[in-house]
């Protein structure tokens, strides 16, 4: 199986782009959705 | 309201056989849809590369459908895995390519899930779920198809079509089918029957 990515550097730029985007996007969902557990019930 | 807190996580943590069950079926049901799907998928990909890749978003519909209903961490990606296995065992023409998008998606769905603590089900969170579960997979697809020869813009323009055609087709789908249960009133012995 050949896995080849657009970029000279490989893999990585890829990698880090969506690691980044994916902590950005669950920081702000943490920071719009607060826990409800304590106030369930 | 502590003990409430501390009985709440206790109850993400507590499988019930049931649970275990829903999502299994979820797992294989939608496993076995989605190899007669692949056929559909493999037509826009052959014709349209990364971005016929991206076109037909129904894939996603059994991790979200499953966390909906169940409501515990690791049901979205527990059941993503069976239906990858399922899928590659019913004759999706991926063969094992299939194993890779059972793990990628199941794990972007879970991670947006695990984000907002397994509380909230409203369509941005099931669109964000199914979208996110793509973007993720992407990394797979992208790589086992060998799309890396084409432009860094085919490729970025494939996962935003992918973000919203997965957002509507899995994560709005999931919600839809979910809430139709939650009105029928058969899943009152889940998570789900219990808190809207």
């Amino acid at each position: 199986m050949n896995i080849t990515f657009a970029t000279d550097a490989g893999y990585w730029p890829w990698a880090a782009i969506f690691v980044v985007l994916t902590v950005i996007l669950v920081f702000a969902l943490r920071r719009f959705y607060p826990d409800t557990s304590e106030h369930s019930g | 309201m502590a003990e409430r807190t501390a009985s709440y996580k206790q109850s993400l943590g507590s499988w019930t056989t049931l649970d275990i069950v829903i999502v299994a079926v979820i797992g294989v049901v939608f496993g076995f849809l989605n190899s007669p799907f692949g056929l559909i998928y493999q037509s826009f990909q052959a014709a349209f590369g990364a971005i016929g890749a991206n076109i037909f978003g129904v894939f996603n519909i059994s991790p979200v459908l499953a966390m909906f209903i169940v409501r515990k961490p690791g049901a979205a990606l527990v059941c993503m895995l069976i239906n990858g296995l399922v899928q590659m065992l019913s004759g999706n023409p991926a063969g094992a390519i299939t194993l890779g998008w059972g793990v990628t998606q199941g794990l972007g769905a879970e991670i947006i899930f695990w984000a907002v603590r397994y509380q909230h089900f409203d369509w941005k969170v099931m669109f964000l779920a199914g979208a996110w579960a793509n973007v993720f997979s992407n990394f797979w697809t992208y790589g086992v198809y060998g799309f890396g020869g084409q432009s860094i813009q085919i490729l970025v323009a494939g996962t935003v079509i992918g973000f919203f055609t997965y957002g509507v087709l899995s994560g709005l789908v999931a919600l839809a089918i979910g809430k139709a249960l939650q009105t029928s009133g058969v899943l009152r012995s889940f998570a789900s029957g219990q808190r809207t």
